[in-house]
């Protein structure tokens, strides 16, 4: 999934006309940022200063971006997120893949560190909001189980008005085509949000749905419900998801509708009986004492009289006070079950599954992303700057031939020339490796000479320890020939 | 800084030629090990090395597959490379 942003055109354009010309900026991360870093083994220093075209700082700057929110976010969170962590090992690649100049690269590992934020940060704010809403309904027992009647009734309603009618019924029409257009207006809000709008929405829904699917099967088994039936309903709510006409479908869908409906008034009718509805609830909730069990007998007496009041109602229309009556009652009954709190321990075990699912399923996506983990790049160099350094000067000082002091401090470091066998220009070529104690910089390049000693062409290697790949100054051939390449294409 | 052997080189270089790898990507790789590790300063393994970095200097200092792979078979046997 590619995000494009207006500031990744502009930079782009600007590269253009300035010809690819490319320049040193330094870069400030705040103090938590570099903190996060330095958790993660990351040397800031590397990081402060970059050397690139305009889209390349563009692209660094969204790296220096993921890297604060990424920050920003672990500082919220109690626990080493590892989804965050998969976000700044994503960055670091970005940020070496940026300093090689594989652009592309760096385009599609930014994009996914931005989509690995956004995860995290639906995450945590359905989590919140579902902890929320856990607690309200904790608070508001009587709301809550007002509203799951509610929408019980409705379901049922919506069920029995399916139902294999032998004549025209209006309302049924009414309320397929209603929940139709419901849906029609979802598809076509979820098909106007940006990528990452429509992760959230996902992430929000899917967290919702293991929120919700604890309570629909304990308020499904104490109404009679067989299992299944949810199933049932969503296969039915499906074609009218994806936009098809509701006409179409409205022939398969009500038949379908009836055969659950007709399967669940020949269990309801078994368990008033035979009591059979006090083992299902007592299967959901095991550890339940037995006035659960009870309980869970007299709902299912209540629903089956609910269920036989709402076919009545068509042709009687006065059985919609009575039905109130029984879903009231059952809403007491009902309560008692939700004072033992198991069904908050199931909504907290769900909401740590989600999360951790979650978490893996990103973390799948990024291995799969970098290849093993043996055979990804690494993503930043450990060791601090000081003690690269100190090496690089170390291997400088042994291996040199000459020594150079310049008048700024500089030293400058040359090894033996190696000779060149072949008759030219160019006499030889030397690995230079220069130390600027002020600035505490260290540079490596490899110089060329003509016959007079004179330097001739340069190729920068290293700066502070970091290999770089560039063209030589002045270009070879070959470069020529690429930029002329390039120059052609962008006409 | 940790010390790299003759053999180790010779045997990585072997692979990089057999596989035709760039002599761009195979004097990256030098240069990698260069700056990574000490040799004796002054010894044929540290004289191979900088003559493989220097293959990036120009194009007129890239040595040839087979003049590679003639290096490759010395230093896995332990002789002494002249350059």
């Amino acid at each position: 999934m590619i995000y494009k942003s207006k500031a990744n055109d502009q930079a782009l354009s600007i590269t253009e006309k300035t010809d690819y010309q490319e320049y040193y900026q330094e870069y400030f991360l705040s103090h938590q940022a570099a903190a996060y870093l330095q958790k993660h083994h990351i040397n800031i220093a590397q990081v402060n200063t970059f050397k690139g075209t305009a889209f390349q700082h563009q692209l660094y700057s969204e790296y220096c971006s993921i890297i604060e929110q990424a920050a920003a976010k672990q500082a919220q969170l109690f626990y080493e997120s590892d989804l965050l962590t998969e976000c700044v090992v994503c960055a670091g690649t970005a940020h070496d893949a940026n300093t090689l100049g594989y652009i592309k690269t760096v385009v599609g590992l930014n994009n996914m560190g931005f989509a690995l934020l956004e995860s995290v940060h639906a995450v945590i704010t359905v989590g919140q909001q579902i902890a929320k809403n856990g607690a309200y309904m904790i608070t508001h027992v009587d709301e809550t189980f007002e509203s799951l009647s509610k929408a019980t009734l409705y379901t049922l309603e919506t069920l029995i008005l399916n139902s294999s009618l032998p004549f025209p019924y209006p309302a049924r029409d009414q309320r397929n085509a209603k929940i139709a257009a419901g849906l029609q207006n979802l598809k076509n809000e979820f098909e106007q949000l940006t990528g990452l709008q429509q992760i959230k929405a996902v992430t929000q829904v899917a967290a919702e749905w293991l929120m919700a699917k604890p309570i629909t099967s304990a308020t499904g088994a104490i109404m009679g419900i067989p299992q299944g039936t949810a199933t049932q309903a969503a296969r039915f709510l499906k074609p009218a998801a994806y936009g098809l006409a509701p006409t179409q479908k409205a022939e398969s869908a009500a038949s379908r509708a009836a055969k659950n409906v007709a399967a669940a008034m020949q269990n309801m009718k078994a368990a008033a009986e035979q009591g059979v509805g006090s083992q299902r609830v007592g299967s959901d909730f095991a550890n339940a004492p037995q006035k659960v069990q009870s309980a869970a007998s007299k709902a299912a007496q209540n629903a089956a009289r609910a269920i036989q009041n709402m076919r009545a109602a068509p042709k009687q229309g006065a059985g919609s006070q009575r039905l109130g009556t029984d879903v009231a009652k059952t809403v007491q009954e009902v309560e008692t079950v939700a004072q033992e709190g198991n069904m908050s321990k199931a909504m907290a075990k769900e909401l740590l599954d989600a999360e951790k699912q979650f978490d893996k399923s990103a973390q799948v996506v990024v291995k799969n992303q970098l290849g093993r983990k043996g055979d990804a790049p690494p993503a930043v160099d450990t060791r601090c700057l000081l003690e690269k350094n100190l090496e690089i000067i170390e291997g400088a000082v042994a291996r040199a031939k000459k020594t150079e002091y310049l008048s700024d401090g500089r030293i400058r470091y040359y090894t033996k020339e190696v000779p060149l066998s072949t008759l030219g220009r160019t006499r030889g070529s030397s690995y230079v490796t220069e130390y600027d104690p002020i600035r505490g910089v260290v540079r490596s390049w490899l110089e060329s000479y003509d016959h007079s000693g004179n330097v001739n062409r340069v190729h920068p290697k290293m700066i502070n320890g970091k290999a770089i790949d560039c063209f030589h100054y002045p270009h070879t051939k070959k470069e020529l020939e690429i930029i002329e390449m390039l120059k052609k294409g962008k006409q | 800084m940790s010390k790299i052997t003759k053999q180790e080189i010779g045997h990585k270089l072997k692979y990089l030629v057999q596989t035709q790898h760039d002599i761009k990507f195979i004097s990256d790789w030098a240069h990698s090990l260069y700056a990574q590790y000490l040799t004796d300063a002054g010894s044929d393994l540290d004289d191979v090395l900088l003559v493989l970095v220097t293959m990036n200097a120009g194009p007129e200092f890239e040595l040839s597959y087979e003049e590679l792979d003639q290096i490759a078979e010395k230093l896995i046997a332990g002789e002494d490379v002249k350059l």
